[in-house]
């Protein structure tokens, strides 16, 4: 899922899990992943 | 004495007036731009707040699409669609109607739905899950399965970002 919020200033911040879109058979450009806080799945 | 407003605030209500005019004047590709320039770097946003724009929240949804890669599978065939589905958002459904009008991501067409049961959702490729329907999102993201969907949402804090 990518997650969106505003910070603090008004600007819009992103949140993604890779691990989700990965399993999910997709790919985000580094780009994205660049502008993006980077959070992990729970570990089982 | 009556209480006047005084020229400067007279004057920064006309500035304020006129940028939001401006704004609403955008075109979608300047709305996008726009709406992409504050994201030079990342930043926590784990307490963030929502995005109360529609049109802002429409442009980060259109500019979505170019930074995913689909598998081929996903799709019918080369020229099928790019399926944005919202759940529960008219405002931002309206808004990004209006912004993918004629726009191609890869050489496909963008194409807008609503999303009234999950099977329409799975049939998209992107689902936008309003936050009015956050009580729900464990549902919605369990029903969507392992299918190539992204999902996208904002719901600052909660633990199911990480999913």
């Amino acid at each position: 899922m990518i997650e969106l919020g505003t910070r603090s200033g008004g600007r819009v911040g992103l949140r993604i899990n890779p691990d989700a879109i990965k399993a999910r058979n997709l790919s985000a450009s580094s780009k994205l992943l660049r502008l993006a806080e980077i959070v992990s799945s729970p570990q089982p | 004495m009556p209480c006047r407003p005084s020229h400067r605030d007279s004057s920064a209500r006309d500035w304020r007036s006129r940028l939001a005019a401006a704004l609403l004047h955008l075109t979608p590709t300047a709305l996008a731009l726009l709406a992409s320039a504050p994201l030079l770097a990342p930043q926590n946003v784990a307490a963030a707040a929502p995005v109360e724009n529609s049109k802002v929240k429409a442009a980060m949804v259109f500019h979505f699409t170019a930074f995913i890669s689909w598998p081929e599978v996903a799709f019918a065939d080369s020229g099928s669609p790019i399926v944005l589905g919202i759940i529960n958002d008219p405002e931002l459904e309206s808004a990004l109607r209006e912004i993918v009008r004629g726009e191609t991501v890869g050489g496909r067409p963008l194409s807008v739905v609503r999303c009234r049961t999950l099977d329409d959702a799975r049939a998209a490729h992107l689902v936008y899950v309003s936050r009015a329907e956050a009580g729900h999102l464990q549902a919605i993201l369990t029903g969507l399965g392992e299918r190539p969907i992204v999902t996208v949402g904002e719901f600052g804090g909660s633990p199911n970002a990480a999913e």
